[in-house]
């Protein structure tokens, strides 16, 4: 059988990342997903494809529009919608877009929303924004993995992207035995696996790649953080500085390379965590694989230049305000991704909700009106990958008659408008511009520290399952693919509320929650919550900044529960 | 070569090849068991176990040549088929959980299913055809294989110890 790293695989345009996953290419440079139309499981399929094939046929879909709970025709519904956004203001009006569906379809609500003068907003992964706007979206090859003679990983790759574990392993266990070094938050899959593990408190986690840098003679994070050395960052941080050291050893080695796999709320200050990596990778001159969940992460940029377009965060602070009217919300399921607290208002902030979505979730039952829209596979178009190239997606399975796809979605409203057909530009040349580091600041030296009764709760990364914001939660199937079901609680947070080996715990912050949990490996106070649960969205720090809602580490209260 | 021929081609290949995991490799994403419970609606036999934090696998039938579960079974619903796959006949099985009681791997779920035990046929609409087992197929890090071993003969990186025990060939 020949060593993964030996074969050239296209990229799959599911998540962008290299790998088998359905990916052809025909020899002549053209790249599209095509997975087997009888949804077979075949050499390399990974969870995430299994849960989109499952959820193709998930019994929750919707396949006719409601409003008002009602039944209704999508023609007429559109034809309402497209009577608002005539008559209402143009600022008053806003859509997000789920930026996971094919560019043709995004492109078109940008352009419906520049001639009518509307908000356009794109929902990415939060995972994603970090690496964005630290300008590390390009990924090189995995198969180039295996040339490298230490790797240093941040976070958990083998939970979010499992299709990079053949490569990893034959660094680790191949002729040459090479070694991998990871530094995580929590005591990970990755963590377990490496030769090195070293975990680090997750609010200082940011700190301590700070440090690591620094240490490695990279002077833009020395100069972000005010000619701090790597000693007293860890001194004033309460790292340990031999830790450091193992990352130290990137300069001695002959073929580095970094791997960031990013977690939800699993870092804290991700966008700076990020952007360390990338200034590191450049320093030392070798690679670094940043590991997004979705595709057209990559387009962010261009979006954001060519149709001003806002962040979903941004969009909702605006809704959430009372300035929108209508809010039109394509693809994505805000509830399955934000807390509560984003979304649940929506209904009486805004005189209109409207939601084109494909499964049933309580976000539905927020929306006036409910359109129903294809999965994400089922749509053709172009999607870009890690590396901002365009290539083809290919339906998996016909969509249903009565739903609509994104494009379809947003011709109908252009048609009603009155506004014909639109014209979406071609996205051939969209590309990243590299930006700097703004991302590290001395905001990384503050960390709270959890006192007792506290902990920090992180976020537990689980093979994806991520599908435009689907949730999880809306099958047995997928509860099965999430795997851990039980929060894990580091033994030192154990011993001291007086845990048993397994239980019940009640976490609570605004909020107050209860979860089981078991024990496990890493130091500190720590509980990592399986990243599907919605406990998890509620308890952890939403930073704000910019509407870009990066979720961190955050302190909770814990008890254990009679 | 005819459809017949063929067939039996296949199924003589099949009777070749052993399943086997590389415990190394594994990496505990648990794609294994997704995607037997995608291919076996509702009745997944391989089940993923972890203990004391460094160990963890997915728990595969090795298909013994002299299997307790066979012996045990009171209905005489568990048997070894003419390529040596132990099987189980659905018709047969009423759920007592004797085989897993058996089982000295602890690989046959004790959970019964519409009053049935779930037992690996290694993917018997599958492997006939040529095609690897699902469990082998997602496996993202190649833990799991389906290998061609001969005792005592190192191949693909693997040496076949007493029938039964697989040492990687460094």
């Amino acid at each position: 059988m020949p060593s993964p790293s030996d074969r050239v695989l296209p990229r799959c345009l599911l998540c962008s990342m290299h790998c088998a996953v359905g990916a052809k290419d025909d020899g002549l440079g053209h790249v599209g997903t095509v997975y087997p139309a009888d949804l077979g499981v075949e050499r390399g399929a990974c969870v995430r494809a299994l849960t989109a094939a499952r959820l193709l046929g998930a019994p929750e879909r919707f396949f006719e529009a409601r409003q008002a709970d009602e039944p209704a025709l999508a023609a007429d519904v559109i034809q309402q919608i497209s009577h608002a956004l005539k008559n209402a203001e143009g600022a008053e009006v806003a859509v997000i877009a789920d930026l996971n569906r094919p560019m043709e379809g995004v492109t078109a609500l940008a352009e419906l929303c520049r001639k009518v003068g509307a908000r356009f907003g794109v929902f990415a992964p939060p995972e994603d924004l970090p690496l964005v706007r630290a300008g590390v979206t390009g990924c090189p090859p995995f198969a180039r993995i295996a040339e490298c003679d230490q790797l240093f990983v941040v976070g958990d790759p083998f939970s979010t992207h499992p299709a990079i574990a053949a490569y990893m392993r034959d660094v680790q266990f191949g002729a040459r035995g090479n070694r991998i070094v990871c530094v995580d938050a929590a005591n990970g899959r990755t963590a377990r696996g490496a030769d090195t593990a070293i975990l680090v408190p997750p609010a200082k986690l940011a700190a301590f790649m700070a440090a690591a840098a620094v240490s490695l003679g990279v002077d833009s994070v020395r100069e972000s953080l005010g000619g701090l050395s790597a000693e007293r960052i860890c001194d004033q941080m309460g790292l340990d500085r031999e830790q450091i050291g193992a990352w130290g050893q990137m300069r001695e080695a002959k073929a580095p390379g970094i791997i960031l796999s990013n977690s939800v709320g699993r870092y804290s200050h991700p966008g700076a965590v990020s952007a360390i990596v990338g200034e590191i990778a450049s320093a030392v001159g070798c690679p670094r694989w940043p590991l997004l969940t979705a595709s057209n992460s990559y387009a962010l940029p261009y979006l954001r230049e060519r149709y001003g377009a806002l962040s979903s965060g941004e969009v909702l602070e605006v809704a959430n305000s009372g300035a929108i009217e209508l809010l039109l919300v394509v693809g994505w399921d805000p509830s399955a991704v934000l807390p509560e607290r984003f979304w649940r208002g929506l209904a009486d902030k805004c005189e209109t909700v409207c939601w084109a979505g494909s499964i049933d979730s309580p976000f539905a039952q927020v929306a006036d009106i409910v359109l129903p829209l294809a999965l994400a596979w089922e749509e053709k178009g172009t999607v870009l990958d890690a590396a901002g190239k365009p290539a083809a997606f290919e339906p998996w399975l016909a969509k249903p008659a009565p739903v609509l796809d994104t494009a379809a979605l947003a011709d109908g409203l252009a048609f009603a408008s009155g506004l014909g057909k639109i014209e979406a530009p071609g996205f051939e040349t969209v590309g990243t511009p590299r930006v700097a580091s703004e991302a590290v600041s001395e905001r990384i030296l503050e960390a709270p520290e959890p006192a007792s009764g506290e902990a920090i709760v992180v976020g537990a990364p689980e093979p994806h399952g991520y599908g435009g914001g689907i949730p999880l939660g809306v099958s047995r199937w997928q509860r099965r693919l999430a795997g851990e079901e039980a929060a894990l609680v580091t033994a030192d947070l154990a011993r001291e509320v007086g845990l048993e080996a397994s239980g019940l715990l009640k976490v609570s912050d605004q909020t107050e929650f209860t979860v089981p949990y078991r024990l496990d490996g890493g130091a500190g106070r720590v509980v990592a919550m399986p990243a599907h649960w919605g406990a998890l969205r509620e308890l952890l720090q939403w930073q704000e900044a910019g509407g870009a809602l990066e979720p961190a580490p955050a302190l909770v209260q814990i008890e254990k529960c009679e | 070569m005819t459809q017949d021929t063929e067939q039996a081609v296949a199924t003589q290949v099949a009777q070749q090849r052993k399943l086997v995991l590389d415990t190394a490799r594994c990496i505990g994403c648990k794609s294994c068991a997704a995607a037997c419970f995608y291919g076996h609606v509702d009745t997944p036999a391989l089940h993923y176990e972890e203990a004391a934090d460094s160990v963890a696998m997915p728990a595969v039938c090795r298909q013994c040549k002299e299997a307790p579960c066979v012996e045990a079974c009171p209905n005489e619903a568990m048997y070894v088929d003419e390529a040596g796959i132990v099987r189980r006949s659905r018709v047969r099985c009423t759920g007592c959980r004797s085989c897993a009681l058996a089982c000295p791997f602890g690989v046959i779920n004790a959970e019964t299913i519409r009053m049935q035990v779930a037992k690996c046929d290694l993917c018997a609409d599958r492997t006939p055809e040529g095609m690897l087992p699902r469990c082998v197929a997602v496996c993202p890090s190649e833990a799991l294989r389906f290998l061609e071993l001969v005792e005592g003969a190192p191949q693909a990186g693997y040496t076949l110890v007493s029938g039964r025990t697989l040492h990687r060939s460094r």
